[in-house]
């Protein structure tokens, strides 16, 4: 059964405490800019899109004065029916990805697709067969995606696990991060040339030992026990939370604490490297089970985590080396970061009464604009 | 999921559907949007991911289309008997609403071929409480190879133009209705909407007043891209009302009383339907406005107008052509925007094509004062046989159509015609009229500056020069039709002028005389006079 995402308080809790906060400190840091550009979105946001009017309610997301649509949104859903449907719903004066996220950014050209394009098929003299239109179309988007950076908050609110089995250790998702991070790092905002030097990014993954890739998890381990092994402010700040210094220990005794370390530590080390020069700071992560308390279906648990990306000044300038100060800090400070077991919290009659008197606003709002 | 079934169509519609049977993608999205109002909807949504224009859909609130109706038009009905037997047509045909039907499911549901190689459709009906999902996959006939298959098929034969699959799936009571997704789009419609959009693309604005505000400055929808112009398209042809309740500012507007009930009456039966058709989040409503009010409107006259009724009720061998409606005479100003100029059939509130600025080649030079002439023929029985299968055009040697030109070729040629010609002409003169009055008022302002206000001017045609004055009676004589003259008006009025400057200038002393004659001149230059 599909999960309600307009009565499920535990999703709500994440979007208001979590992904509410960092877009209003995101919002805060775009008001600095010199010529006014609306905050630019790019999110996952289903059928529902109940983050989309959430920011829209909280004055983050802005309706154009001439065309009284929301400014700035992106959107990226795979399902064709519910494609059209988002599209219906958001109104954007932007435009939607439909496929699979990490198959439009990860698009690399092939002996099919080199010097063609969607439009040019005439010019080509020859009828592309379908197979050759679908790469096509991917090509396509994977151009007119790249186009649309930078964003201010990318929320990557996607469904499943981040290393899936039967997928290599470096998985679709998290190759697709590391592009956008790329991506950030080149571009520059049409309307005034500049670059962006500080984005929030939102993180959702499914957290289940049993559908994770082993490999990937050996390796996360691997690099994790190196680390221990290497930096004494990292071992001291992991001995402190976590009572030891083995990395396959919390392997077995914590794993959505261990995927959590693990996986940022990753990107933070990626993110600082030389090419792309961001620092990153961890906000609170956010883990939940999903069970039949809320909605019929398998146990599993899911973690959402917010993170805010800042630009090092100079980054390539500069003639000492920074990048391993700022990852042991960053690495550090990452371990010692705040985890909210949701559904606990929720248990607190106020808070969820608020929770729900807040998403029937939302859905108002939204439906207001859907069904004038 | 089933296996991939080929659909079958009568080869004459295979050939119009390779041929691209519709003249713009507003055509073949219009024709899911009659289906659309044939299952009672009363809204339908439509989406373009502007500005990618990568995939299309299109998704009603009717009452959805059951599984075996949908087999048996993809195998059997496409081009055969389709949802309405055009033979069998009956004036009565209406849907469980009470609205006409103006669609043709298959035909319908096949034009999309026009912008993409694949769709699917998904269908929750409300009848029998069942849903479907459908995708629908076909072929290229633009390659020689297939193209040659064509050509040797019989008129008679059917054939394949694809194939289609069905999946069952679970009905949702909330999603009944119909939702059309076109995503393997076509190239060259691709290319042809994202190439005018130009490199400032506009958006749809989510007032249909706002949209009709662009247009307007643009004067011309084209200009604007092909997208904007699929909109406009959409709103012209579709069964909604007009914006604001009506096309016609009753204050501008000369319309006889029977004329002005008739058209209430219209715009009251397409409010009934409670059709709402959204693009990309706009609205749309029937566009038109007479007389539009101009932009700039403390300079330019606000324009108006007269409308003429358009009446006829006949039987042609044996078959009932029954029309009404009205064309609208701007007096001397084009109407705008300029895809209104000319005349639009309607059969059963749906457009069939867009307006023809030819009046339906009507047999005279055009001239600029078809311009001024905006047309709705709304057709209450007939010329259903002379539509042709593209629904957009008719075959124009159907006894109907021929009558229909006749019907309205008279009308232009003895009433509407001569009426702009003579109203023409009568504004021409108000217009001299007022520009001679306010020169004459002018000029005496200035003689009662030089002379004193006792002087008066006189009209009289048997002075020798243009102009006399007078100093013993205090006259300021004008001869308009002295000999001394030139021809042309605008001359004439000059010579007047600084014969005006010239006489006053005489009455001071010889030593002022030149310096009075240069000071004349340029206070007629700064008054308007010259």
């Amino acid at each position: 059964m599909r999960i309600n995402y307009e009565t499920d308080p535990l999703k709500h809790y994440v979007r208001k405490r979590g992904w509410l906060r960092a877009a209003k400190q995101q919002k805060h840091v775009i008001g600095k800019r010199l010529k006014k550009i609306p905050l630019r979105y790019f999110t996952f946001c289903a059928v529902d899109a109940i983050d989309v009017f959430m920011l829209e309610r909280a004055g983050i997301l802005e309706r154009s004065e001439k065309t009284r649509r929301l400014e700035g949104v992106y959107f990226c859903e795979q399902d064709f029916e519910d494609f059209g449907i988002i599209a219906e719903l958001i109104g954007s004066d932007e435009q939607g990805f439909q496929g699979t996220f990490e198959d439009i950014v990860l698009f690399k050209d092939d002996e099919e697709t080199e010097g063609k394009t969607l439009e040019n098929e005439q010019e080509s003299g020859n009828f592309y067969t379908p197979e050759i239109r679908e790469k096509l179309r991917y090509k396509d988007r994977h151009y007119r995606l790249r186009e649309a950076f930078p964003f201010d908050i990318i929320n990557l609110d996607v469904c499943g696990v981040m290393f899936p089995p039967k997928e290599g250790v470096i998985a679709p998702l998290l190759e697709s991060i590391i592009r956008i991070l790329e991506w950030q790092t080149e571009s520059r905002f049409s309307t005034n040339n500049r670059t962006c030097d500080q984005f929030t990014l939102f993180l959702t993954s499914h957290i289940d030992p049993g559908l994770t890739n082993r490999k990937a998890i050996q390796q996360l381990e691997n690099r994790v026990s190196e680390n221990l092994c290497i930096s004494e402010p990292f071992k001291s700040a992991f001995v402190e939370r976590y009572g030891h210094d083995q990395a396959n220990q919390l392997v077995n005794e914590d794993f959505p604490e261990f995927f959590r370390v693990a996986l940022f530590k990753f990107i933070i080390h990626k993110a600082l490297s030389t090419e792309l020069g961001w620092t990153v700071t961890s906000e609170p992560t956010y883990l939940y089970n999903r069970d039949d308390k809320w909605v019929q279906n398998k146990q599993y648990q899911i973690m959402h985590t917010v993170s805010v990306y800042r630009r090092i000044p100079n980054f390539q300038k500069r003639l000492d080396d920074p990048s391993r100060a700022e990852y042991i800090q960053s690495v550090t400070k990452l371990v010692n970061g705040s985890v909210e077991w949701v559904d606990r919290i929720i248990e607190d009659s106020d808070i969820l009464r608020e929770l729900k008197e807040d998403l029937n606003k939302i859905i108002e709002l939204r439906d207001r604009y859907h069904n004038p | 999921m089933s296996d991939w079934q080929d659909i079958k169509v009568s080869s004459e519609i295979l050939g119009h559907i390779s041929a691209g049977i519709y003249r713009s993608p507003g055509g073949a999205i219009k024709e899911l949007i009659s289906n659309a109002f044939d299952a009672d909807a009363t809204r339908v949504v439509i989406t373009t991911n502007w500005p990618s224009f990568d995939i299309i859909t299109c998704r009603d609130n009717g009452s959805g289309i059951k599984l075996d109706k949908f087999e048996r038009i993809m195998t059997q009905e496409i081009g055969n008997s389709s949802k309405r037997n055009p033979i069998e047509v009956n004036v009565n045909d209406i849907t469980n609403q009470g609205r006409p039907i103006i669609g043709w499911l298959g035909i319908g549901m096949l034009g999309v071929a026009q912008i993409c190689h694949e769709f699917k459709l998904i269908s929750h009906c409300r009848a029998d409480q069942k849903a479907f999902r459908a995708s629908i996959r076909l072929g290229d006939f633009r390659n020689e190879e297939n193209h040659d298959i064509l050509l040797e098929q019989t008129f008679e034969q059917q054939t394949d133009v694809g194939q289609f699959r069905i999946e069952p799936i679970d009905y949702d009571p909330d999603k009944v209705g119909t939702y059309v997704i076109v995503s393997d789009m076509r190239s060259t419609f691709v290319m042809k909407f994202r190439e005018t959009l130009g490199t400032n693309p506009t958006p749809l604005p989510s007032r249909f007043s706002e949209f009709l505000k662009r247009i307007h400055r643009a004067r011309s929808v084209k200009s604007l891209s092909d997208y904007w112009q699929m909109v406009w398209e959409l709103s012209v042809a579709c069964p909604i009302p007009y914006k604001d309740g009506g096309p016609f500012n009753w204050d501008k507007i000369e319309a006889q009383s029977e004329l002005k009930k008739q058209l209430v009456e219209l715009q009251q039966e397409l409010s009934a339907y409670q059709f709402e058709v959204v693009v990309d989040g706009l609205s749309l409503r029937k566009p038109n406005q007479y007389p539009l009010a101009s932009l700039d409107r403390e300079r330019r006259e606000q324009p108006s107008g007269k409308l003429f009724p358009v009446s006829e009720n006949v039987t042609i061998y044996g078959k009932s052509l029954k029309l009404s409606g009205y064309i609208y005479l701007q007096n001397s100003r084009a109407v705008e925007p300029m895809e209104l100029r000319g005349l639009l059939v309607r059969i059963r509130n749906i457009a069939i094509g867009t307006y023809d600025s030819t009046l339906f080649e009507f047999p005279q030079v055009p001239s600029p004062r078809f311009n001024w002439l905006s047309g709705e023929i709304y057709v209450e029985e007939g010329l259903e046989f002379a539509l042709n299968i593209d629904r957009d055009s008719f075959n124009e040697m159907h006894p109907h159509f021929v009558k229909l030109k006749e019907v309205i070729h008279n009308l232009l040629r003895e009433t509407i015609l001569p009426e702009a010609a003579r109203g023409q002409r009568e504004r021409t003169q108000v217009k001299y009229e007022d520009r001679q009055h306010e020169k004459q008022t002018k000029l005496e302002y200035l003689i009662h500056q030089e002379l004193g206000a006792d002087y008066i001017l006189v009209q009289d045609d048997e002075q020798q020069f243009p102009l006399t004055i007078d100093t013993d009676q205090n006259l300021v004589i004008v001869n308009n039709q002295s000999e001394s003259l030139p021809n042309s008006t605008s001359k004439r009025e000059l010579v007047q002028f600084i014969a005006q400057a010239f006489e006053i200038s005489m009455l001071v002393p010889e030593n002022e005389r030149r310096e009075k004659f240069y000071q004349l001149l340029s206070e007629f230059a700064k008054s308007g006079l010259l």
